[in-house]
């Protein structure tokens, strides 16, 4: 055997063996209680697929993915219309304002969202600030904001704000300006630049940034659980409970189930129209 | 007046100097003007201001008799080509060439007439409903050319527009654009700092030096008769020599004497500087000419450049190849040139 023969099958061998700690981790602590909970949800208590009958049909569990589905959907367009002129801005001027407005967005990303979340507790809250103002103001008793599902939507679109605007903000940052300057140039007033030019050539952003947002709300636990109204839970505060609550396995399993298959059928089709690499940007 | 006239511009971007430091030019109406300079010169600026992109921190630009500068870019109506192409990468070849006529609301039918036509005249009707970035760079920059010449511009703006291009395709191009000017007579400026590039395209050139205009001319007049030393150095090859004019038309050269040279009547006294070409310089058969020390040897194939010493005054020779077989550094020589290959800078010839 030639070294020139061997050689081909060294990177491959080589790349095995760097990832085989990653790829041991993953099977030992995702894919292995993965199967069990898909095991749990067709043997809990007994065998059979009555768990996603009822998850599927119960109209109390439809209501809960509709809601789930509903404060995501709100979550991620007022993202997209928050986080749009913010990213705008930001990779419009650049330099030294740019860099402080990104990284003011960087800081709030790395804040724990679990700190985030009690800062909205006390800002809602009963006596917070914004109850204050409103009946300084003269709505006396002020509505109450804290434990509802505009709670819950104000803080996931908070926590999650951060994403949606690095996802536009990687997109925007790659038009070129010199594209806007010819098509003022070639007749177009700066909305219709905007409109023509620059907004298609950002939409990737918005679908990319729409796309972690949603999957994330969709699955997001603490926040909704929180500050969120417990009459409207989410999937994964509805699937905590049933496991604390009740020790439904079975069922809970099942519910988690739904929801890793639609997160992934989400992703399925960003991949096909758009391609998983590109998602961050 | 002018077509096209820039009085005074001024831009100051609060750098040490002026990027654009009281440009005054006046354009006739379907000239081909190359703006000619090195790297940040002020071309480039200068562009920007025209096409409204800047605003000039003083002067004032006047199109066909006009003030515009309180006109925004998008009513200008004028064209322009950058280098990066900056075409929109998610529209095909034909609906960038449209954009302009759509954004004026031309009639369909119209916009298809007259984008059909322009493509045939880059000679890219077969790519109307290619992808941008399916394209070549030189397809690219024709697609460019074609949507900036659309919507029959009063001015054209070029900036750099074959830079990214190689040498042949560079050629093609330029002999490309000419042609197009020709048919469509459209006032263009062209904005290079490749002086050979320069030189083959333009009715005149300006040259720019440090946000300044040095020259205005036709080719062959820049090349023959710079006005300043820069433009002497920059435009062609050439040796920029300090001189002394004692009066009665005899110019002397500090080191060495007097030299062969038919000077203007206008011609001051005192110290000035001279310009003589490289390839004006022959080898004298006599041995009372002027001694040469070559210094160096550069071959180029068809023609060969000494570099070398007059005396003690630097100077550089180019000879044509054959003339120039078995020399060797440090060999003398002996050189002569004709009086009229002398200019003084700054006179009229
Ligand atoms: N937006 C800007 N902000 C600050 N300074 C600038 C800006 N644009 C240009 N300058 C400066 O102005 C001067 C002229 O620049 P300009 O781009 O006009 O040169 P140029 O002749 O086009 O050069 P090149 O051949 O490299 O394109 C340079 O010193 C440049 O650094
Ligand atoms: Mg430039």
């Amino acid at each position: 055997m030639t070294p020139t023969k061997s050689t081909p099958h060294r990177p491959d061998r080589l790349a095995l063996i760097l990832l085989a700690p990653l790829l041991v981790f993953l099977v030992v602590f995702f894919l292995v209680p993965l199967g069990e909970v898909m095991w749990m949800s067709i043997t809990e208590p007994s065998f059979g697929f009555g768990h996603y009958g009822k998850v599927l049909l119960d109209p109390h569990y439809r209501r809960v993915v509709l809601d789930t589905l509903g404060t995501s959907l709100m979550v991620t367009t007022v993202c997209v219309l928050l986080a749009y002129p913010l990213a705008y801005v930001t990779a419009q001027i650049g330099g030294t304002i740019g860099a402080v407005l990104l990284m003011l967005v960087a800081m709030s990303f790395w804040t724990s969202f679990l700190v985030r979340t009690y800062a909205w507790m006390i800002i809602l809250g009963n006596r917070g600030p914004v109850s204050e103002l409103l009946k300084a103001t003269g709505w006396d008793p002020p509505p109450l904001m804290l434990f509802t599902r505009f709670s819950s939507t104000v803080a996931l679109t908070h926590i999650l704000l951060p994403i949606m605007v690095m996802a536009l903000y990687a997109v925007m940052r790659k038009i070129d300006l010199n594209i806007m300057k010819a098509a003022a140039s070639l007749g177009a007033t700066p909305f219709s630049a905007f409109r023509n030019i620059y907004f298609p050539l950002s939409a990737p952003g918005i679908v990319s940034g729409s796309t972690i947002v949603f999957v994330l709300c969709i699955g997001f636990y603490v926040t909704p659980v929180l500050i969120g109204s417990p009459r409207e839970q989410m999937i994964s505060g509805m699937i905590g409970a049933q496991i604390e609550e009740f020790l439904a396995f079975g069922e809970a399993s099942a519910m988690a189930m739904v929801l890793l298959v639609v997160t992934v059928a989400i992703l399925a089709v960003y991949h096909r129209f758009f391609g998983l690499d590109k998602l961050w940007g | 007046m002018s077509y096209l006239s820039l009085q005074n511009l001024r831009k100051d971007y609060g750098g040490k100097i002026f990027a654009v430091d009281d440009v005054s030019l006046a354009i006739e109406k379907g000239e081909f003007v190359t703006f000619l300079g090195p790297s940040g010169s002020g071309k480039t600026t200068t562009l920007m201001m025209i096409a409204g992109f800047e605003q000039p921190t003083s002067g004032h630009i006047a199109l066909a008799g006009r003030a515009i500068d309180p006109v925004p870019p998008h009513k200008r109506n004028i064209g322009v080509v950058f280098q990066n192409y900056a075409l929109f990468p998610h529209m095909s070849v034909a609906r960038n060439v449209g954009f302009p006529l759509r954004m004026r609301g031309v009639p369909k039918a119209e916009i298809a007439a007259r984008v059909a036509r322009l493509l045939a005249i880059v000679e890219l009707g077969a790519f109307a409903d290619a992808e941008p970035r399916r394209l070549s760079g030189g397809q690219q920059q024709r697609v460019a050319l074609a949507r900036a010449l659309v919507f029959e511009p009063d001015v054209l703006l070029l900036d750099e527009p074959l830079g990214a291009l190689d040498k042949n395709l560079r050629e093609q191009m330029q002999i490309e654009i000419r042609r197009i000017h020709r048919e469509l007579g459209v006032t263009t400026i062209y904005v290079t700092h490749d002086q050979t590039e320069a030189m083959t395209m333009s009715d005149r050139i300006v040259v720019f030096n440090g946000g300044k205009v040095e020259q205005v001319d036709a080719p062959l007049a820049l090349y023959r008769r710079p006005n300043t030393p820069f433009v002497a150095g920059f435009v062609g090859d050439n040796n920029v020599l300090d001189a002394t004019h004692a009066g009665g038309g005899r110019i002397e050269l500090p080191g060495v004497g007097p030299i062969a040279a038919a000077l203007p009547s206008d011609c001051p006294t005192g110290p000035l500087k001279i310009a003589l070409r490289p390839e004006s310089i022959r080898l004298a058969a006599g041995s009372d000419a002027p001694a040469f020390t070559v210094q160096g040897i550069v071959n180029y194939g068809d023609s060969v450049v000494l570099v070398g010493a007059l005396g003690t005054v630097p100077l550089k020779i180019r000879l044509p190849a054959v003339a120039a077989s078995n020399l060797t550094v440090g060999q003398i020589l002996r050189i002569e040139w004709s009086p009229d290959a002398v200019h003084v800078i700054g006179t009229a010839r």
